[in-house]
């Protein structure tokens, strides 16, 4: 039993120090409240000293200092005791934690959070605001129109928008009547007008085989695309422009402002094509029917 | 800019510039030096010269011929020789550095919480014109306590006495700052006056401080003998007042004690008036915890005894006692972050 007793792992706390100071105050014969009262130390710190419980003591530095003075009251050289104390209890040898109060922040955001937050607002703000303004202004000149045709021009790269389809869905345009062409002037008496019309003098040179030029009378918009969706023209001309379609087959010409629109075949002006303001859309610009004046507004259903 | 320069190749130091010993603690290495608080100058062809500082200035005193000097630059705690202190801590900077010039450390430097302002401008600008790059100051009983490491940041009172060679510092301290400080213009140099005074007066013979200071140290005892018998017994040498003849003479435990009974009364009367003065909470913690002693003056044999009679409370004499206000100012210096709030600085 002894034996077993030894063998026993050493406990945590430094009892061989305190057995040995108990030992030695009592070969003195001396009770511990005596002691108590010689050294002023209190009667359950010196029993826990040697007891070896540490945790009852109040601090490293006065659990040392009252070893000390109770090893030199007993006799025992104090450094050997408390060194071997040390020894014992590892948790002596901490160092005390020194922390010193801290006031406590103030309540609210700190400012590093408020700086990145505003900084984060600021530049979605302007994120915000760019992305706006670069909408409702076109970088690309090709797409300024007028603000209320806006809605005719159809995206260049959209596929063509089929007449019906197109006219279906401006109501404002007139009804689509394609089986009354309606002229306003005979072909006969259109026909022999063309000798007497001179061709204009101030008619830029047209390409060769150019049959057909566009010619503002006031500012007008105007779009000419092929049967593939290719826009070849897409502005305002101004008043006196003219634009000499080149020799195609089939191009269709969109007009925001028919009054204003002269086509001239040939060197002679054609009919009218509607009234100013009138909206044309999708019109063939061919050379001959131009020239028969089948290009004129259909006449309002009565 | 070019002294932060000169900082990276400096060892930064905390400075015990005490009135008996000087104490150099080094970032990182330390206590590397402790050594009396004297220097010797000598002067020649009417300059004067810095013969020796430390230990070896110390045997020079009251040895010197007449064109030599040793002097104590230091007083009570405080500077009473300017120029001389600057000489000492220009000399410890050197020494520490192994080297003449480049070298600007940080310095903290200890002041007794009785100095005035005057006194601690006088220890900043010594410091500072010894080619300290920048001088922070910490009042002595708070480094001592943090030496002796005692919890002081904790709500809970600690009163720690510092018997240094000066002054006798007591102070109350909680929550990282002091709640009561006192300090007294008595330690080892009144103890050696005292010893020196009471032999003149009952042996007709005048020794020395030196010889004076050596009797305490084997001697000295706050008490007489619990016994009430002689103690032990050293022969002490000195001159003659009746004859002029230098003579020897033996003296006893007993009478030491007897000629140190005012010194020791005044540190009890100081610890006293520090126990009136102190919140009824704090008191009630030190009653718990006790009063820890450090400084030179805290070895006097039994003065722990008779504090403890004098107040009933425990007293502890702090292990390394003479060395812990360097080890507190130094901890200051390695933890200067943490402990900015004891530094401070006269601007």
């Amino acid at each position: 039993m002894i034996s077993f007793r030894g063998a026993a792992p050493a406990e945590p706390n430094a009892t061989r120090v305190g057995a040995d100071l108990r030992t030695a105050r009592e070969n003195l014969g001396w009770t511990l409240p005596a002691v108590a009262t010689h050294l002023r130390i209190r009667l359950p710190y010196l029993e826990a000293i040697e007891e070896g419980r540490i945790a009852d003591l109040p601090g490293n530095a006065y659990a040392l200092g009252f070893l000390r003075t109770y090893a030199g009251a007993v006799g025992l050289d104090p450094d050997e005791v408390a060194r071997r104390f040390r020894a014992e209890a590892a948790d002596v040898n901490r160092k005390t934690e020194l922390t010193f109060p801290a006031p406590v922040p103030e309540r609210g955001l700190p400012a590093g959070a408020m700086m990145l937050l505003s900084l984060v607002l600021a530049v979605g703000a302007y994120a915000f605001w760019y992305r706006a303004s670069s909408d409702s202004q076109p970088v690309e000149p090709v797409r300024a129109v007028p603000e209320r045709l806006a809605e005719l021009a159809p995206a260049p790269a959209a596929p063509p928008v089929p007449v019906a389809v197109a006219v279906v869905a401006e109501p404002a345009a007139p009804a689509p009547e394609p089986a009354a062409p309606a002229p306003t002037i005979s072909p006969i008496a259109a026909a022999a007008a063309v000798p007497q019309t001179p061709p204009a003098a101030t008619e830029p040179a047209a390409p060769d085989g150019t049959r057909l030029v566009l010619r503002a009378k006031a500012d007008s918009w105007m779009q000419v695309r092929d049967r593939q969706g290719n826009v070849l023209l897409n502005r305002v001309l101004r008043a006196g422009e003219s634009w000499p379609a080149p020799p195609k087959l089939a191009l269709l010409l969109t007009t925001g402002n028919a009054g204003g629109t002269e086509i001239v075949v040939d060197g002679q002006t054609t009919a009218a094509l509607g009234a100013d303001g009138a909206v044309r859309r999708d019109l063939l610009l061919d050379a001959d029917q131009a020239k028969a004046g089948r290009l004129a507004p259909p006449k309002p259903a009565p | 800019m070019f002294s932060r320069l000169l900082g990276f190749m400096s060892a930064d130091m905390a400075i015990d510039l005490g009135t008996a010993n000087t104490l150099v603690y080094v970032k990182g290495r330390g206590i590397v030096l402790d050594e009396p608080s004297v220097v010797a100058i000598a002067e020649v062809r009417g300059k004067k010269q810095v013969l020796a500082v430390g230990d070896e200035a110390k045997l020079m005193l009251g040895r010197t011929p007449g064109n030599i000097s040793a002097i104590r630059p230091l007083r009570d705690g405080v500077i009473a020789d300017f120029e001389v202190a600057e000489e000492m801590i220009k000399h410890f900077i050197r020494k520490v550095h192994n080297r003449r010039g480049f070298a600007s450390p940080l310095i903290i430097v200890c002041v007794p919480s009785g100095s005035t302002a005057v006194e601690r401008r006088a220890i900043q600008e010594s410091a500072e014109s010894a080619g300290a790059r920048k001088v922070l100051l910490i009042e002595e009983p708070m480094a001592a306590a943090i030496g002796a490491g005692l919890p002081v940041t904790e709500p809970s009172g600690s009163m720690i006495v510092d018997i240094g060679g000066g002054t006798t510092e007591v102070a109350v301290i909680s929550l990282g700052g002091i709640v009561y400080a006192r300090s007294v213009r008595v330690g080892g140099d009144k103890m050696d006056e005292a010893i020196i005074s009471y032999i003149r007066r009952n042996h007709n013979l005048l020794i020395g401080e030196s010889s004076a200071e050596r009797i305490k140290l084997e001697l000295g005892a706050a008490s007489v003998p619990y016994d009430n018998e002689e103690g032990p017994y050293r022969e002490v040498k000195g001159r003659d007042l009746m004859n002029g003849v230098p003579r020897e003479i033996v003296v006893s435990q007993r009478a030491i004690a007897e000629s140190l009974a005012e010194p020791v009364a005044q540190i009890v009367e100081a610890v006293k008036v520090a126990l009136e003065n102190t919140p009824p909470e704090l008191a009630a913690d030190i009653v718990d915890k006790g009063i820890v002693l450090t400084g030179g003056g805290a070895l006097l044999t039994r003065l722990d005894q008779v504090l403890r009679d004098a107040t009933g409370l425990p007293v502890m004499v702090a292990e390394d006692a003479l060395q812990c206000v360097a080890l507190g100012t130094g901890r200051a210096l390695e933890e200067m972050k943490r402990l900015r709030n004891v530094l401070t600085s006269m601007y």
